[in-house]
């Protein structure tokens, strides 16, 4: 623990700062507009990106009594997280705008919320880990009901709140448990004194306390049995933040479980893997089943999304493989990666198409769509092909990483069921391809035709990373090799 | 620029053709009829001059000199030993040069002749794109320097002859005779897959997985060792089943027994498709493959027995068949079919040159054949039927009516019979000679049946042929009046000759077809065969394995070669396959030199009296071919000829209907209805019912979340506790 104390958190800093400059800029320029807001917010998380890859040492180092830790695996959640948050305003500017929630508050609590998820990436300690939790959650409860004139967004609100609460309060037990088996709540220290007395000290204390850990996350994540909300409030909350928490919530939220469960309970792994495979089938299964007969696109990603948090537990269980679990992780990592890009594509179609109030969300509004809008309709069919796992795209690689880490593992049911669960999942990916494709439009339609270029930006690069992530054309042009093997180099060297 | 990577343009020029003229018709932006044609046209004749140039080149190389490009490596799988790579590359060796040259000059002519052809008709934009992809995977075939390749070929001239034959397919029947010659394509490809499986599996066996000609060469000793067992069947030698199941493919694309039923119906295609594609290049691409693989078919004995058997019966079968004929490119297709058979004689005998001499001059009066057709069915206002025409050469020479067209044919006539001296005599003697003089180490005597086979096919094919052009040109015109049989008159003074784009290619088809004979062995005239000379060092070089691995008395070797191989062994390899010349050099070859003049003077005797007996009946004592009408009362045996053996109607009832019943009842009302559907449909809606049920739990009340979240607490404890 040396050099300067701030070092390892200044990205979180930056971010947090610009959190209060929004607020005060709100507070004493009364003619600050919303976008300006947003500006300073898009320049913040760009410069803490910036700073995240920039200031970042080979060397872990940790800070403030191994609170936080910065390494590699913290890296690689910050930009993660970052993208996905810096992604999700370029989706909000003018979305806010139209549906008349344009307030300077909003991008404030994005910024927290981003901090929030960066302290659970770089969490080395139990405590940080509720902090961040906590940080994160409180600020995407208000963001979920930002939209107060909208029933079902308030109604939404409400609901994460109460069960968000339930949750929090299964994960502080389950901290409390482990530090009552353990004596601390130092990730690393967990990870030492089981090192140092062994199996046997796998107490049911200690069980429950791992139970309650994976519980808390697990809501978090939104994986079954715990993901009722999910579906009610995506749909509630305003899209950006629907897109936001499919993305950044869930990659922070398995950044956390897979930082606990390695790091900290390597040595009992044999108990939590088989959990974590039941949680993966189940989750999977019930995410896809539940999407089949959605008629609504907002609602159906976000049952999607379920069935995803289903496939990225896949990859977590592979870590059991022996010596090849940094390539589990990195198949985690990619996948969330892709997840990140496709889906944020998909939901950022949405809101191209939406009229005024009208969120353009029935499967039905997009009927002929092929014929209105050819871009969108060209562009939202490779973001559902890419979630349906069609080769070349992004979807169809972190499919393949995830199922093949599974593999190595000897999971080989869970596979199966995993592609079961893939094949079946295409039915309700392809349902709105075919309306927009074969069938015609109804006449009476009035297109949104306002220019919006940070909405069209955001449309680009999600596009194209869907398929450079897939094909990985570009890096292969500047002879660089894989993003899966580039982001297991990462990993090798802190696991 | 270094001449291995000319080798890609040759294929390159008619896709780029394929493109300009294929976007033009896909915008709906139709070029100018004459610009279409000249790019199509131009673009062939830039691969011809390319093709020639490489010629050149490689005639300067020594004998076994090669050009080899590799365009892009293609298909590469696994790694060390078990790499399996294929490269998309070519071959230019002096085996495709002839066949390059061969298929890009006719093509060119036949395009120029296309021009004239097509004029008037709408779709030409449509027609001269499906021509050039012929042309482009045409060459992909004849250059490619491995199977694969080959078979991209195969199955691009495959589609190309399926479109084209069908072009004009608001007319239901000729749709469907593109549907037929597709499918029996697909037949015979299968056992081609098959063959090529083979080769792959063993090929992995021997180390070193790839189908690139000289591996597989290289590799053919160690294969020979092999054998597979087929269930049910028995043990047999790798080499003799890949060398059958190619040639069924070869059966499929040549059009033999079984599967040359597709040919003739194929005549419903434009006749410059029917001269370019179902006479003179696609329909011989079986030829080039089992002289491309002499290397393996010298090894495989009983192989090669089947490719010369079928041969010889196909070659009498269809000529057969070809004289009863009375629609003009239907004779002519037949006559295709039986003149295939020929070059699968030679090649199926060990005698790859003489095939492929065949094969290059029969592209030749064979185009030639065809293009004079198409230009009497222009002349005669599209009349087919030979029984509506006549007297279109007739006359002194400023009377005749089709002056050019006429001429060429009559003389593509006496190629074809088998006259000397013109090719097409030069060319089939060279077959009947080696088909006699070669032993089969399998059955005895074949050879011999084999051979009078080829004897037999050769008399009719002097006759029919005699008969066609007879009808054709002589006698008096019979296409002025109407009959119950025929509605439509075309009186005599309306046949006019064809414009000058069309009767040019004929003449220019001509020279050729005249000239050629004198590149073959011609003992009349004393000359050296150059042709064998040629080809020697490819399709040959198979056969020096064969003579380390079998000695002098291995099988299938020519009978000639036997003595010299004894005398030499050093040099046996090459005097083997100069079986002819080496004797004739040597002591002890005089009687069989003799023999040879003796065989020639027959095959003369019998191709003159075929012509002499033809033009007795049809030319000087005007027997007429039945009108429809008079059909039901001939004989049994021309009433067989007639209906072509009743082949179709047999594949019909054997084959086509059982099938039909099979998979309409059976495949299709049940399997596929009840239990593909069925499970299908079911587990759809199981799915969706499973889905809808499941979510009347996500009722929106807040409280039963938390109490399903609390079930699943007590799971996840339950399972991590007691578990």
């Amino acid at each position: 623990m040396e050099g300067f104390l701030l070092k390892p958190i200044a990205p979180h800093l930056i971010v947090i700062a610009a959190g209060c400059l929004v607020l005060l800029m709100r507070a004493y320029g009364k003619k600050t507009s919303a976008g300006a807001s947003g500006a300073v917010t898009l320049a913040s998380l760009v410069l803490a990106l910036a700073a995240s890859v920039f200031l970042h040492g080979d060397a872990a180092k940790s800070a403030f009594s191994g609170m936080v830790v910065d390494d590699n695996f913290s890296l690689l959640v910050t930009v993660l997280v970052l993208f996905s948050g810096i992604l999700c305003v370029m989706l909000s500017f003018d979305y806010l705008k139209r549906i008349g929630i344009a307030q300077a508050e909003f991008y404030s609590l994005v910024l927290f919320a981003v901090s929030g998820m960066m302290f659970l990436g770089s969490a080395s300690d139990l405590v940080t880990v509720f902090l961040g939790v906590e940080i994160m959650s409180i600020s995407i409860y208000v963001l979920v009901g930002f939209n107060r004139g909208r029933m079902e967004s308030t109604e939404a609100a409400l609901k994460y709140l109460i069960l968000g609460a339930f949750a929090s309060g299964f994960l502080l037990y389950g901290i409390a448990m482990i530090y009552g088996a353990t004596g601390t709540t130092n990730i690393a220290q967990v990870a030492e004194f089981f090192k140092t007395h062994g199996p046997s000290q796998i107490s049911p204390l200690f069980m429950v306390g791992l139970a309650l850990l994976v519980i808390g996350f697990g809501f978090k994540i939104g994986a079954a049995p715990f993901h009722m909300w999910v579906p009610d409030v995506y749909q509630g909350a305003p899209t950006s933040i629907t897109a936001f928490m499919a993305t950044g919530v869930k990659a922070a939220g398995v950044a956390v479980v897979v930082r606990v469960l390695m790091f900290a309970f390597p040595e009992s792994m044999d108990r939590w893997v088989p959990l974590i495979q039941l949680l993966a089938m189940v989750t999977m299964t019930v995410g896809n089943i539940a999407a089949l007969t959605q008629k609504n696109l907002k609602r159906m990603l976000a049952y999607s999304s379920i069935a995803h948090a289903g496939y990225i537990l896949v990859g977590l269980a592979a870590v059991y493989s022996q010596g090849f679990a940094e390539k589990a992780v990195s198949a985690v990592f990619f996948y969330l990666l892709a997840y990140t890009v496709m889906n944020i594509g998909a939901f950022a179609i949405m809101i191209l198409l939406g009229r005024d109030s009208d969120e353009y969300e029935n499967i039905d509004d997009y009927k002929g769509l092929a014929q209105r809008r050819p871009w969108a309709a060209f562009f939202l069919a490779l973001f559902l092909l890419s979630l349906a796992g069609i080769p070349p795209t992004a979807g169809f690689a972190g499919k393949f990483y995830v199922f093949t880490a599974a593999m190595r593992a000897g999971f080989v049911a869970l596979v199966i069921i995993g592609v079961l669960n893939s094949a079946l999942s295409a039915y309700y990916y392809l349902r709105p391809l075919i309306i927009m494709y074969m069938s015609d439009p109804d006449a009476d339609i009035v297109e949104n035709t306002e220019r919006r270029p940070a909405l069209i930006v955001a449309i680009g690069v999600t596009a194209v990373l869907t398929l450079e992530l897939g094909m990985g054309l570009l890096a292969y042009l500047a002879g660089g090799g894989s993003y899966y093997e580039m982001i297991s180099g990462y990993l090798a060297r802190v696991m | 620029m270094h001449s291995t990577s000319l080798i890609a343009l040759i294929p390159l020029f008619p896709l780029l053709g394929v493109l300009v003229n294929g976007v033009s018709v896909w915008r709906r932006k139709e070029l100018p009829r004459k610009t279409v044609g000249r790019i199509a046209a131009g673009s062939v004749f830039l691969s011809a001059l390319t093709a020639t140039y490489l010629f050149v080149r490689l005639a300067q190389l020594p004998d076994d000199g090669k050009f080899h490009q590799v365009v892009f490596s293609w298909i590469v799988a696994g790694r060390d030993a078990d790499l399996f790579s294929i490269p998309f590359a070519f071959t230019f060796d002096r085996l495709s040069a002839v066949m390059a040259l061969t298929v890009c000059w006719v093509g060119f002519l036949i395009h120029v002749y296309s021009i004239g052809y097509m004029a008037e008709d709408p779709s030409v934009g449509r027609y001269f794109t499906y021509l050039n992809l012929f042309m482009f995977a045409m060459l992909l075939l004849v250059l490619g320097s491995n199977l694969i390749v080959l078979f991209i070929g195969w199955e691009g001239v495959g589609l190309c002859s399926y479109l084209l034959i069908g072009f004009w397919f608001e007319d239901n029947e000729k749709a469907s005779a593109g549907k037929k010659a597709f499918i029996v394509n697909r037949i015979g490809d299968f056992g081609f897959l098959l063959g090529m499986f083979f080769l792959t599996w063993g090929m992995a066996q021997v180390g070193g997985m790839s189908l690139e000609y000289d591996k597989l060469q290289e590799a053919i000793l160690k294969l020979k060792e092999m054998a597979v067992t087929l269930p049910g069947f028995g043990t047999f030698p790798l080499l003799e089943i890949v060398g059958v199941c190619m040639f069924i493919g070869a059966t499929g694309k040549s059009a033999q027994i079984p599967l040359y039923i597709w040919l003739p119906d194929a005549m419903a295609g434009p006749t410059p498709v029917s001269a370019l594609i179902h006479a003179a290049t696609m329909v011989t691409a079986g030829v080039y493959m089992v002289a491309r693989m002499g290397f393996l078919y010298s090894l495989a004995p009983f192989a090669s027995t089947v490719v010369a058997l079928v041969g010889g019966l196909t070659a009498l079968f269809a000529a057969t068949i070809g004289i009863a004929q009375n629609d003009i490119k239907k004779v002519l297709a037949y006559s295709t079919v039986s003149q295939l058979g020929y070059m699968f004689m030679g090649v199926g005998v060990g005698a790859y040159s003489a095939g492929i001499f065949h094969l290059v001059t029969h592209a030749f009066f064979k185009a030639c054949l065809f293009l004079g057709s198409g230009a009497v069915i222009m002349a005669c206002h599209h009349e087919q039927d030979i029984r509506r025409m006549g007297a279109l050469w007739t006359g002194r020479w400023s009377e005749k009516k089709m002056k050019w067209t006429g001429l060429t044919f009559i003389l593509a006539t006496l190629c074809i019979a088998g006259l000397p001296p013109f090719s097409g005599f030069v060319s089939k003697d060279e077959i009947l000679w080696m088909a006699f003089s070669t032993p089969n180490s399998v059955y005895p005597t074949v050879h011999k049946f084999i051979w009078g086979l080829g004897v037999a096919g050769a008399f009719c094919t002097a006759f029919y042929m005699t008969r066609l052009t007879v009808l054709t040109f002589g006698g008096e015109y019979r296409g002025g009046e109407h009959s119950h049989d025929f509605h439509h008159a075309l009186p005599h003074e309306k046949v006019h000759e064809v414009p000058k784009v069309m009767w040019v290619p004929l003449v220019i088809l001509m020279v050729g077809f005249v000239s050629l004979g004198f590149l073959g062995k011609s003992r009349i005239f004393s000359g050296d065969n150059a042709f064998h000379h040629w080809l020697a060092p490819v399709v040959d070089a198979g056969s020096h394995e064969k003579a380390l691995l079998e000695g002098p008395a291995g099988a299938l070797l020519p009978a000639a070669g036997e003595a010299a191989a004894a005398e030499d062994p050093g040099h046996g390899a090459v005097a083997v396959h100069e079986p002819a010349e080496a004797p004739a050099k040597e002591e002890g070859g005089e009687a069989e030199h003799k023999l040879e003049m003796m065989l020639m003077g027959l095959s003369v005797a019998v191709a003159a009296l075929g012509v002499l007996l033809g033009y007795l009946v049809y030319g000087v004592r005007k027997v007429r071919p039945p009108m429809p009408s008079e059909e039901k009362s001939v004989g049994p045996a021309h009433k067989a000829l007639l209906n072509k053996y009743w082949v179709d109607e047999i594949y019909q009832a054997l084959i086509v209907n059982p099938i039909r019943v099979a998979s309409e009842s059976l495949l299709w009302k049940i399997f596929d209805v009840k239990v593909v559907d069925g499970t299908v449909n079911g587990v759809a809606r199981t799915a969706k019912e499973v889905s809808a049920e499941g979510l009347k739990l996500q009722n929106g009340i807040v409280t039963s979340y938390a109490f399903y979240m609390v079930l699943g607490v007590a799971v996840v404890l339950g399972y991590l506790i007691l578990g």
